[in-house]
């Protein structure tokens, strides 16, 4: 498979430079291999151009820092993994979508496919059983998730008999499969898990603790397996079988006498079980053994959450999930709908706006017409669901990894999903997943206290990370909050002073010391570890976050936890925007990146000089900027009293911007503004309007840079871009 | 006539032959102030009368903005501007032209500000030039392909690909920002 190879090494790679010290030659050696080895691999397969442009990236930073290591280098490459990443994730998407079917008639097509030849000498795969294998990989990959979800529930309450079925399932039909591809050894690994489950299932000893471990172990080995499986398949190589199998069997097999009391590992084992965990692979030291949670599941038992979380899992997880027909569908036809219907409630909305129609004085017309635009909008509704999937498979993955961070960091930590069902955008389904990794390992690794201290100040010693996702008002809302110790804005102040963010003298907002957290680099971590505490990660969230037009927010009570609230918008394609006035000119704001909007009174406008304006919003001086001077329209109210100051958020600053008025708030299609155009500072795409105009819409993001820009220059050019603006207004 | 001159001069009719080859074709032809200009037919997607223009801010001068064609939002260029002549008047005549071609792999779809359409015309290889040197003077001459005679008329030949890139405009965006 195209990268799959690659695709691990980069993981590892990504794991690698999270640890890596500048100052450190050990860990820069490492990072240095790794670049070797992914580049090695890379080279082995033939990789689509993106990927390797990516990569060579990588390559070239990763010599330039083994020649000079640095902290700087070190974030740049850094980022550059991030991007490889990215690439790599888009063209196993691309690839995954093309590949995933479900054929019903497997073992037909099977019987008839069946060669009497040996799966490991068969170099020559013939297609059919390429197919097969296809099939196999793609559908023992959905088990495996559900075994995974399985997995955590029963971590969280109790082991039902309906969710070690369920796991029996799973790894029952893996090894059907396998045995009857020939592959021996996954055979082996599900059936001895198979046993050990069937031993649970009859109650001879009950699924927790360091059976429960196994059966983890068994997952993730098996996955691990057939992402080997993959890779070999697609290089038409042999498949070699991972060397550690044998050992897991063993201890499996060790598990089903009654008698095993698996509480303490030696240590090899641990580290072996470390490596599996493949996502995770990071060459830190391990949690000392006696952290293992291994008694928290019998202390956990069912609590209050159990019902809720097996009401939720449980109709996935636990009985065969119900299947609803689905027909697969070119996704660029999808694409191509959901645009038509957007131009249709564009021109419906014309209509409708219409003076000859709006005044028209006929029941009998007004009555088709509220029916058009009702029907227009379920349109538009049905159309936008098209492209949407729930977040739970991106949450699931969460839970897993936030088990296996705990667990890393010596921490318990139990994770709450609640309204994995909703639905938002396919690619932002795709997008939020880096930001939610880093967020939530941010809360394990500096939210959750470690248990004794939690035993100390009398919280439960097991953490709690809430991850919930909901529908508000037209957007999508996902929360993040642990129950840990709270961001503490002393620290954060103290370090933000160090590092030159901010004057001593500033006076700040609870909420611009908490969005301090956000800006690069920063990290009030006083020691780097293996999770977290670079300060590339929160810097990423909110890079991504903008990137989706979206917002975050922190609430944060020391003591009691902090919670993340990120406001989506539902799709990418069309914006809820308030239409203003500048001159003759319209714009559209974003309304999610607005504030508020004031008609400010005289008193509250504070100037310095001739160009630096202010606004004095009850005890916060925000900059002012001049609509029509930022983009050069002509004939707008000069006096901000009389007009109108729109208070806009971007990258957590806030900016008041003076426009004639507000006309309205309306839905647009983005587009883009033709070829041609090129890129144009303060406007990020254009839309058409109810009149059938094209209007601008304003980059927020690019506003508020330019007066972090200009900060940073010490105010030095304000002049100049008044008379850049004032020059393109004279055309 | 030494023998060198001659074959220096049979070489340049040799290649006004060939650019006239390589040029022959049908043209739609407009006029700015009292120019007259050549579009290829095949380039020229539709002919759409005045409508509103939305400006961009930060954009060349001859950038005039966007407009939507049904639907779709395409960039408008006043070639007056463009070619460093005065702004027109709008008049009844005044129209916009769509073209569509390709450049670099990306299908471009614009339009082009010009006082007045006038006709299809056919220019055969034997009435096209290449166009005029300008030697170092600053005027462009790049998005000239070559010039047309028609009875007595001259008309420029357009090179539409060059007449705006991408690069160009972007170019300019960035550098009123930075100043």
């Amino acid at each position: 498979m195209d990268g799959c190879r690659v695709k691990l090494n980069v993981e590892e790679l990504a794991g690698a430079i999270v640890a890596a010290e500048a100052d450190d030659a050990e860990s820069v050696t490492l990072v240095r291999r790794l670049i070797d080895e992914a580049e090695q691999s890379g080279k082995a397969q033939e990789l689509i151009e993106p990927v390797s442009e990516a990569l060579a990236d990588v390559v070239t930073l990763g010599s330039a820092l083994a020649a000079q290591p640095g902290a700087t280098d070190l974030q740049h490459l850094a980022e550059a993994i991030d991007t490889l990443q990215k690439q790599l994730t888009r063209c196993h998407m691309a690839r995954a979508a093309s590949c995933k079917f479900r054929q019903t008639g497997l073992k037909q097509i099977g019987a008839a496919a069946k060669q009497p030849q040996s799966f490991a000498a068969a170099k020559q795969r013939d297609a059919d059983t390429i197919a097969l294998l296809g099939e196999f990989l793609s559908e023992s990959e959905e088990g495996l998730s559900r075994a995974d979800q399985i997995l955590m529930t029963i971590e969280d309450t109790v082991a039902s008999a309906d969710s070690i079925n369920g796991l029996f399932r799973v790894f029952h039909t893996i090894k059907g499969v396998a045995g009857f591809l020939e592959l021996f050894d996954i055979q082996s690994l599900a059936h001895t898990t198979e046993s050990l489950l069937n031993g649970c299932r009859e109650g001879i000893y009950p699924l927790i603790g360091a059976r429960l471990d196994l059966v983890f172990d068994a997952t993730a080995m098996m996955r691990k397996i057939l992402t080997e499986l993959a890779v070999a398949v697609e290089a038409s190589l042999e498949f070699m079988t991972a060397e550690d199998i044998p050992s897991l069997v063993a201890r499996l097999q060790a598990a089903l006498e009654p008698t095993f009391e698996g509480g303490v590992r030696k240590a090899e084992e641990r580290e072996e079980l470390e490596s599996l965990h493949e996502d995770l692979r990071l060459p830190g030291p391990s949690p000392p053994p006696d952290e293992v949670p291994e008694e928290s599941s019998q202390s956990v038992a069912a609590e209050a959450v159990a019902p809720v979380a097996n009401k939720a899992q449980g109709s996935e997880g636990g009985g065969d999930p119900k299947l609803r027909a689905t027909i697969k569908v070119d996704l660029e036809r999808v694409d191509r709908l959901v645009e038509m219907i957007g131009e249709l409630v564009v021109v419906e909305a014309m209509v409708v706006g219409a003076p000859e129609i709006a005044h028209s004085a006929s029941a009998r017309v007004r009555n088709c017409l509220s029916q058009l635009e009702k029907v227009t909008h379920d349109l538009q509704d049905v159309g936008m669901r098209m492209r949407m999937l729930p977040v739970s498979g991106v949450f699931q993955k969460m839970a897993r990894m936030a088990r296996d961070v705990g667990r890393r960091a010596g921490k318990q930590v139990r994770v709450v999903l609640s309204g994995e069902q909703t639905e938002m955008d396919r690619s932002m389904v795709e997008q939020i997943s880096d930001p939610l990794v880093h967020m939530i390992r941010n809360s394990i690794d500096h939210g959750i206290e470690p248990p004794e201290v939690r035993r100390q100040i009398g919280k439960p010693e097991e953490g709690k990370v809430r991850l919930s996702a909901c529908h508000e008002g037209g957007h999508v809302v996902i929360e993040i909050a642990d129950d840990g110790r709270g961001l503490n804005r002393e620290a954060i102040l103290k370090k933000a002073i160090a590092q030159g963010l901010i004057q001593a003298t500033d006076t700040l907002s609870e909420d611009d010391i908490n969005s301090m957290i956000f800006a690069p680099g920063f990290s009030t971590a006083e020691k780097v570890t293996d999770i977290s505490g670079r300060g590339v990660g929160m810097d990423v969230v909110r890079r991504n976050i903008d990137a989706m037009r979206g917002r975050v927010t922190i609430k944060s009570v020391i003591g009691q936890g902090t919670t993340f609230k990120i406001t989506l918008p539902l799709t990418l394609a069309i914006i809820d925007g308030m239409l203003v006035a500048c001159g003759k000119e319209r714009y559209i704001i974003p309304t999610l990146s607005i504030i508020e909007s004031i008609q400010p009174e005289p008193a509250m406008l504070v100037t310095q000089g001739a160009n630096h304006e202010m606004l004095n919003m009850r005890g916060n001086i925000l900059p002012l900027l001049r609509m029509d001077r930022l983009l050069g329209a002509k004939d707008a109210i000069q006096d901000p009293s009389k007009g109108l100051v729109v208070i806009i958020e971007g990258s957590g600053r806030r900016v008041g911007l003076l426009v004639d008025e507000v006309i309205a708030q309306q839905q647009v299609v983005i587009k883009s503004m033709g070829e041609g155009v090129g890129e144009v500072p303060f406007v990020s795409g254009a839309a058409i309007l109810s009149d059938g105009r094209v209007g601008l819409i304003v980059n927020v993001e690019g506003i508020v840079s330019l007066i972090i820009d200009r900060r940073h220059r010490g105010f030095a050019s304000e002049g100049s871009l008044v008379s850049a603006g004032a020059a393109s207004g004279t055309k | 006539m030494n023998s060198q001159e001659e074959k220096q001069e049979r070489t340049l009719i040799e290649g006004a032959v060939a650019v006239g080859e390589q040029l022959a074709g049908k043209y739609m032809t407009f006029k700015l102030a009292n120019e007259e200009y050549g579009l290829e037919i095949l380039k020229v997607r539709e002919i759409i009368g005045l409508m509103d223009i939305t400006r961009v801010p930060c954009t060349q001068e001859f950038m005039s903005g966007v407009i939507n064609l049904r639907g779709k939002v395409i960039p408008v260029i006043d070639l007056r501007l463009k070619f460093g002549m005065e702004r027109c008047q709008v008049t009844d005549q005044t129209v916009i032209i769509v073209v569509q071609y390709s450049l670099h792999g990306r299908n471009m779809t614009m339009g082009l500000l010009v006082d007045q359409v006038l006709e299809v015309l056919s220019i055969e290889a034997g009435a096209i030039e290449p166009p005029p040197e300008f030697g170092s003077s600053t005027l462009r001459s790049d998005f000239i392909l070559g010039i047309g005679k028609a009875e007595k008329r001259v008309i420029f030949l357009l090179d539409i690909g060059r007449i705006l890139n991408a690069e160009e405009a972007g170019a300019v965006a960035e550098a009123t920002v930075a100043s």
